[in-house]
């Protein structure tokens, strides 16, 4: 069994070419890098303006780092809150009016929504629901 | 179909998250701070009396498959850890009262958070699989996350929380793999299955090494909670960024959790196996105590220092699971004095570390962090009351008398190892107790210090009711260790 | 059924708790409630030497006198089992005694940091510490007792004591915890193998239940913990540190008494137990005793400190001890005993009057002493009186637990004990050499500057607290039968079957 599986002919031998392949591609990348930081004149200057975002063109204004309004991720957090409650949702909803089911599954449900609703009502009362 | 589900067997779950909510609803409608405290002492208390009405009914089990295998299993120790999770939770909350007062935190959500956290260490004990146990053990961590970082104006609060989060979410995963390999040998999850698997197809499971791996990585993540080495670097920092009170939190009902889950685990589960994960265990014990002591001789901050010796103890903690592994002749009476030692221990060390919080916090100002040992200059003739109750406390994590808790918390473990042959670790933890003692006098010393600037501040009346309670519960069970002993034999 | 045993536990306890709950501006009231409770205390310890139990058939074991047996932690082992002999009686009376003189010395004299009432509470809760140790017949029970005094004495140095007292005690309080947890893992060593701690039982089977090697390692493990008490060279170091730091009734209380822990520990606990081992551990521990005598007087030689020579010459008479232990005869044990009271009583006297020294001239640097006799006459006499008790003088207490320690070592008639007991003698020779010297020094030629302005008188308080010292140096010296004879019947039921 070994022999079919991690001789050079079996199963995983075949990827044998493959990682070789990958072998010779890494070498030549890293020769060429190699030879090119060997050879090339290394006279690095430090003109004004060198260290900006953008060399040319416009100069930047502000910082580098942009904040988003932290409003969106509110509502990117209550979005995952009902896509993760409408995963649970949709099998539900296919079985529970099958026999066996009935009230005990609604009030399992219910609850289960009412729960997660507590995090609507939480929002809500933090006014996080309000976008000015 | 429905399953058919057993309501009374799952009352003190219901109650423990019916506290959280009503703690949410109170806060949302009524947005009073002493309503939300109220609520929550309340239902706390509520789900305290449920558990301990339990625990007089006969042993119950639901959500079981089969027949046998339970996912939910009510018994006398389980019951009695839910007691005490929820007595734990009261004490934290009458220590929280003037940091809720100060305006530090929010209240509402501090209160909801920590029910939260309880309703994870009530479900804990009643755990019969390690699915259950694992999601127990994150409802008891997931809300300590956001509480150590509540501080909001600390840096060093956000610092700890992110520490706290990053290692405890590893630790998790490490764990999860290694109940998700276990899974995958044996075929199941309920603990006594799993032990029943380990044993019927022992040969075939000792050849492969990726059992032991399972055993050692659900072992490792699991000893994150008890804050053993080599996942320990985390308790300093979570420590001393956290407001006092969930250090207090954290070193003792989440440190119960992690030590409840090791035992359902290695012992309910893994007992086969313990031969071998039980050096790993003796020699993660040795270091876990030797590092913390060491570590601890060198802090200059009080939290800090309470967090390497919490650090310290859990290797304590764990030496008895330890020494039974290694001990030649392994009887299942061994193996409970073994169980009994470590959860005598704990109690005895929970209570101890429980009274050294309070009066950290009676000591300092309700929205202060620790501060330095030489912040607690003079409180000695500041406050007697109290710097008594703290140096009864440290004294009593020493192991010494007059903490006489302490003391026989030592004697319970140098007796089980000795019991079990295991001498050289009876040795480590002697020699350890040496350690502790000198930073533990360095921490009473300064409370004795000249009295700094700080003048005399009037402590809550629910943090000096709460302080004393635990004071006298620690002299109590000095003077009658019988009791715990019992207890923990069950 | 005795309760007066609980009593003699029990009051100073309650005395301690009383002196310190009261208020600061009833200092004195305090120091005076701690007071009567010393002296109940030493009065009820008196009378147990009345026998309620029957008397012992000779047999080996210990044969208590009275005794008080109730459970306490099954779970553990642990029962409340007290009980009182002729080798512990007077022990527990000296020590009754010493608290007593220490806490009224107390009363007439608080040191620097104030507080006396405080200083009180803790040298009654040290006795009960000390008086538990040696009344205690359960091996988890002693360990328990041998463990309370720790942190009070921890107390009395580091806030009472002299300029390096914060060392000194975080010294004296990490070496004796290493002793205390050793004896830890000891006891239960035995206790796990033999399923008992009761010492009655452990002692009367001699060791049958332990198998040779365990006893060997029992043996070596209370050895060590009591030699750190003891102390025994080379684990003494703590000794003169905390000695000279400590509050002048502080070091009484710890040369008097609470070193005598160690080496009733020794006899009681570590024979008691484990024969076998003391047969086989005998000879090192004579060498390290003998050793400890030659060390201790050859450093006292150099001493340039009074209450620092006055520690090391407890080294020296505690190594005399350990000797007449180690012969593991009648003899040797009845040596040690009363070698044992002798320390305690002469040692206590001496710390006093070098306290009472300290006090008046602001020194203990020898080399500015001199001189005494011509200032202060008294206290010159009885401190001559006392370091010609200590060095060992016929006919004073410390002459018998010496000589006899030698005589037993010599009768053992073998090559390594006779050259142990020569040893010893020499060493008992330089032992008079630096006593004298130290007399020479401090009380005679010139009065120096800082004897000659010292006020003369000794005030009452200094007297009532010497008198009984020097009258029982007396008397144990003219009658070594008070003591010995007590001791005759339990030293040899502990004998029979060591060797």
């Amino acid at each position: 069994m070994s022999r079919r599986l991690y001789g050079v002919d079996g199963y995983l031998g075949s990827y044998a070419t493959l990682g070789l392949l990958l072998i010779a591609g890494l070498l030549f990348f890293v020769a060429a890098f190699s030879a090119n930081r060997l050879l090339r004149p290394a006279r690095p200057a430090e003109p004004p303006g060198k260290r900006a975002t953008y060399e040319c063109g416009l100069d930047p204004v502000g910082g580098g780092w942009a904040q988003a309004q932290i409003r969106y991720y509110v509502y990117a957090y209550l979005y995952v809150l009902f896509a993760v409650e409408s995963v649970f949702l949709f099998p539900w909803a296919v079985v529970y009016a099958q026999p066996g089911f009935g009230t005990t599954t609604v009030v399992e449900m219910a609850i289960f929504v009412a729960v997660l609703a507590l995090g609507i009502l939480y929002a809500w009362r933090k006014r996080v629901l309000r976008w000015t | 179909m429905v399953q058919s589900v057993d309501h009374v067997a799952l009352l003190p779950a219901y109650l423990a998250a019916g506290t959280a909510v009503l703690v949410f609803l109170v806060d949302l409608l009524v947005a009073r701070r002493g309503a939300v405290l109220a609520a929550a002492a309340l239902g706390v208390l509520a789900t305290a009396a449920g558990a301990f009405w339990l625990r007089r009914q006969p042993d119950r089990q639901t959500f079981c498959v089969a027949g046998d295998a339970c996912s939910y299993v009510v018994t006398d120790r389980a019951a009695l850890l839910a007691v005490l999770f929820a007595l734990l939770t009261l004490g934290v909350l009458a220590f929280s009262a003037p940091l809720l007062r100060s305006r530090a935190v929010p209240a509402g959500e501090y209160c909801f958070l920590l029910a939260a956290s309880m309703t994870g260490g009530v479900v804990l004990g009643f755990a019969g699989d390690l699915i259950t146990l694992i999601v127990a053990l994150e409802t008891l961590t997931v809300p300590l996350y956001i509480l150590v970082g509540l501080r909001r104006q600390a840096l060093q609060s956000a610092e700890g929380a992110v520490t706290f989060f990053v290692v405890s979410v590893v630790a998790t995963a490490v764990a999860l793999l290694g109940a998700a390999l276990l899974y995958a040998l044996t075929g199941a999850v309920h603990l006594g299955r799993l032990a029943a698997a380990l044993t019927a197809d022992n040969d075939r499971l000792r050849s492969l090494p990726l059992t032991a791996t399972a055993v050692v990585l659900v072992l490792v993540g699991l000893a994150f909670k008890v804050a053993a080495v080599p996942l320990h670097a985390w308790a300093p920092a979570a420590y001393d960024g956290a407001p006092v009170p969930v250090a207090a939190y954290l070193s003792t009902a989440s440190k119960l959790g992690g030590v409840v889950a090791i035992l359902y685990v290695a012992v309910g589960a893994l007992r086969p196996w313990l031969d071998v994960a039980g050096p790993a265990l003796a020699l993660l014990a040795v270091l876990t105590m030797t590092v913390g002591n060491l570590m601890a001789l060198r802090q200059r901050r009080m939290v800090r220092l309470l967090a390497w010796s919490s650090v310290a103890q859990a290797g304590y903690i764990l030496a008895p699971l330890g020494a039974f592994a290694v001990s030649p002749g392994r009887t299942t009476d061994a193996l409970t004095v073994a169980v009994a030692a470590t959860v005598a221990y704990t109690v005895f060390y929970v209570v101890l570390e429980l009274g050294a919080f309070g009066a950290v916090v009676a000591l300092r100002p309700a929205d202060a962090d620790g501060g330095s040992l030489t912040d607690y200059r003079g409180a000695a003739y500041r406050s007697p009351w109290v710097a008594g109750a703290f140096v009864l406390a440290l004294v009593g994590l020493a192991g010494l008398p007059p903490g006489l808790a302490g003391l026989f918390a030592k004697v319970v473990v140098v007796r089980s190892l000795l019991g079990g042959g295991a001498g050289w670790l009876a040795v480590a933890v002697a020699l350890n107790a040496v350690i502790g003692l000198a930073y533990y006098v360095r921490a009473s010393v300064a409370l004795f210090g000249p009295p700094g600037p700080a003048g005399r501040a009037r402590v809550a009346w629910p943090v000096a009711a709460a302080l004393g309670a635990v004071t006298l519960v620690a002299l109590v069970v000095g003077f009658a260790p019988q009791l715990i002993l019992d207890a923990a034999a069950r | 059924m005795s309760a007066v045993l609980v009593l003699v536990l029990a009051i100073p306890a309650l005395g301690a708790v009383v002196a310190a709950a009261l208020p600061a501006r009833a200092d004195r009231a305090g120091r005076v409630v701690g007071t009567l409770a010393a002296a109940l205390t030493f009065g009820i310890s008196v009378p147990l030497a009345v026998r309620t139990e029957p008397a012992g058939s000779g047999a080996r074991g210990i044969h208590p006198w009275q005794q008080l047996d109730v459970a306490w932690v099954p779970g553990l082992d642990l029962r409340f089992h007290l009980g009182v002999d002729g080798i512990s009686y007077p022990l527990v009376v000296l020590t009754t005694l010493l608290t007593l003189l220490c806490c009224g010395y107390t009363l007439w004299s608080v040191p620097g940091a104030g507080r006396g009432r405080l200083l009180t509470a803790l040298l009654l809760v040290i006795e009960v510490g000390i008086l538990g140790t040696f009344l205690a017949l359960d091996l988890v029970l002693f360990f328990v007792f041998f463990e309370v005094v720790l942190l009070p004495m921890y107390a009395v140095i580091a806030v009472w004591g002299g300029d390096r007292r914060r060392h000194a005690a975080r010294k004296f309080v990490l070496y004796t915890l290493f002793g205390s947890v050793l004896l830890l893992v000891g006891v239960f060593t035995v206790v796990s193998t033999t399923g008992t701690a009761d010492l009655v039982r452990l002692t009367a089977e001699g060791g049958s239940g332990l198998a040779r090697g365990t006893q060997l390692a029992a043996f070596i493990l209370f050895a060590v913990a009591f030699a750190v008490k003891s102390p025994l060279w080379p684990l003494h170091t703590w000794l003169p540190d905390a000695h000279t730091e400590a509050p002048t009734v502080g070091s009484v209380v710890l040369a008097g008494v609470l070193l005598k822990m160690g080496t009733y520990g020794l006899i009681r606990v570590a024979i008691g137990v484990a024969p076998y081992g003391a047969q086989r551990a005998a000879p090192v521990l004579g060498i390290l005793a003998v050793a400890a005598i030659l060390v201790g007087s050859l450093v006292c030689l150099a001493q340039v400190e009074l209450k620092r020579l006055i520690a090391y010459s407890s080294v020296g008479h505690m190594g005399f001890v350990v000797l007449g232990i180690a012969t593991l005869t009648a003899t040797g044990l009845q040596a040690a005993l009363i070698g044992n009271i002798a320390h305690g009583i002469i040692t206590g006297l001496l710390f006093f009057l070098a306290g009472a020294v300290k006090d008046r001239t602001h020194t203990g640097a020898l080399g500015e002493l001199g001189g005494l006799r011509e200032t202060a006459p008294a206290l010159a006499g009885v401190l001559g009186f006392a370091a010609i008790a200590s060095l060992g003088l016929p006919g004073l207490a410390g002459f018998w637990g010496e000589a006899f320690a030698v005589v037993a070592s010599l009768r053992l008639n073998s090559p390594l004990w006779t050259v142990l007991g020569v040893l010893a003698a020499l060493g008992g020779a330089v032992t008079a050499a630096y006593f004298l010297r130290l007399l020479r020094r401090v009380t005679h030629g010139p009065a120096s500057p800082a004897v000659a302005t010292i006020r003369p008188r000794l005030a009452p308080a200094e007297l009532m607290s010497w008198a009984p010292l020097i009258v029982l140096a007396l008397v144990v010296g003219l009658l070594p039968a008070t003591v010995v004879s007590m001791a005759a019947r339990p030293v040899a039921a502990v004998v029979s079957g060591s060797r």
